[in-house]
């Protein structure tokens, strides 16, 4: 049986699921939350989202959309622009490449696969921030930032979790 | 035809288009790397096509930040009302003892304006351009450890430019860095690429504010006789035109080997409304605008 205009339009629809989702966790990085001294380490969200659905649903997700999710999150945030994007698209190739060996095991691999994740993101973000500025730039806001990070994966994988579930069904 | 056979076979497609499709997909991810390194050579030699692109896209996002940014702002009033609640005694003794001490002040002040607009009236003076303030209020607050930035909802439409101070009620806060049509970039004092030249309120010493990405930026180029202690005001000096003279900048923290940091005066951590000065800057028309703009963000 033929699907309707209908249900293929859903189909297309469904499938864009992952990409607004990093869109919207692009924009939660751009928010404030009045939390003292939380702007100098404010979560990458993005990082997580890019992480779960290279990992999790790697065809509903390309390198061409997480670049330009690099160059929004770039613009957003003022960083220089294409640094998130280079590190976005250099992250996905990583997991990418470890896909198989990552996806049956349990929950806590994931989060220690998330922290050398993080631990490479942020040296590169550290590195090419420091030749950028032409200054060494202080590395613990990068530590803190990757602790933060670290820290809300938890949640937010258990949130795009019950998300695929229900929307995506696998 | 043992290959036609083959190419017929379900299989043996997939066979051969696998790895095709992982080759396509390692030269797109290639590609990408190349042309990330390539915005950042362009945003490095200050290309308008970034600074456009980067404009147009705040401009899109800014309404949509300004949404959602809003319950957060009001989970913070809540909050803070409820803290001034319970401050609401001794804060209302400590406000009667200032009140009494500004009206001291405010007699100074009438005999200081009065004696000043007659001196202006014996010598001449033609004064400081009229200024007109905008308020604006602040959309996105850029986290992260390499800028220090916010977004607010005003652009060019209401006539900001770059370069514009950006104040609060209780001191400097920043300049424009880049203008949408609908929203515009501040670069916060504490940013590592701000340099504002600014002056101690009381001996007048020049110096530059140089920040540097953590909460207190630091007094460079100041003269090694200049005298200075804790608790000493720093105003801006209105040198190079950028920012007008005078406006409160922050007090002197810490002035001890590690150099001379400040404590801005404004509460850059928690922004919601700001002020834009609208000023016309001397020599920031045309493409001197772009180099004045931008000659002077640069980490040097």
């Amino acid at each position: 049986m033929r699907d309707t205009p209908l249900k293929k339009f859903e189909s297309r629809a469904r499938d864009q699921i992952p990409l607004f989702i990093l869109v919207c966790l692009t924009v939660l990085s751009g928010i404030n939350f009045y939390l003292p001294n939380y702007n100098a380490v404010a979560i990458n969200f993005p990082l997580i989202g890019i992480y779960y659905w290279s990992l999790h649903r790697p065809d509903l997700l390309g390198p061409i959309p997480v670049f330009f999710i690099g160059l929004l999150y770039d613009f957003l945030i003022g960083n220089p622009p294409g640094m998130s994007a280079l590190i976005f698209v250099a992250i996905q190739g990583l997991i990418g490449a470890r896909r198989k060996t990552l996806l049956a095991q349990a929950f806590w691999v994931h989060w220690l696969a998330f922290f050398g994740t993080v631990v490479v993101a942020s040296f590169s973000l550290w590195l090419i921030g420091s030749i950028w500025y032409s200054t060494l730039m202080n590395p613990f806001s990068f530590l803190f930032q990757g602790l933060l990070t670290l820290s809300v994966f938890p949640l937010l994988v258990g949130l795009m979790g019950w998300l695929r579930i229900k929307l995506l069904k696998v | 035809m043992a290959s036609k056979f083959h190419f017929r076979n379900g299989s043996s497609v997939s066979r051969f288009a696998v790895p095709f499709r992982s080759i396509i997909q390692r030269f797109i991810i290639f590609f990408l790397v190349a042309a990330s390194i390539s915005f950042m050579l362009l945003a490095r030699n200050e290309s308008v096509f970034i600074e456009k692109t980067s404009n147009f896209t705040t401009d899109i996002f800014a309404p949509v930040l300004e949404f959602v940014s809003r319950p957060v702002a009001s989970v913070e009033k809540i909050i803070n009302k409820i803290d001034d609640l319970s401050r609401v005694y001794s804060e209302n003794a400590r406000l009667k003892q200032e009140n009494e001490r500004l009206k001291g002040w405010e007699a100074v002040a009438r005999d200081l304006a009065y004696q000043n607009k007659l001196l202006k009236s014996l010598t001449h003076f033609s004064g400081h351009s009229q200024v007109e303030q905008l308020t604006a209020r602040v959309v996105g607050d850029a986290g992260g450890p390499f800028v220090r930035s916010v977004i607010i909802n005003v652009g060019s439409l209401k006539g900001i430019k770059k370069n514009h101070a950006v104040v609060t009620g209780d001191g400097l806060v920043g300049r424009v860095i880049s203008v949408g049509l609908r929203s515009a970039r501040i670069l916060l004092i504490t940013d590592i690429n701000s340099r504002i030249p600014v002056a101690i309120e009381e001996s007048r010493d020049r110096a530059i504010l140089a920040g540097n990405n953590i909460g207190q930026p630091r007094l460079t180029f100041l003269s090694v006789t200049a005298a200075v202690k804790e608790g000493d005001r720093i105003v801006t000096s209105g040198e190079g035109g950028v920012f007008p003279p005078g406006l409160p900048v922050g007090t002197i923290v810490n002035s001890g080997e590690s150099g001379i940091r400040i404590s801005p005066l404004a509460r850059l951590e928690n922004l919601e409304f700001v002020s834009v000065i609208k000023r016309d800057i001397p020599g920031s028309r045309g493409l001197g605008e772009k180099k004045a703009a931008t000659s002077d963000i640069r980490v040097k």
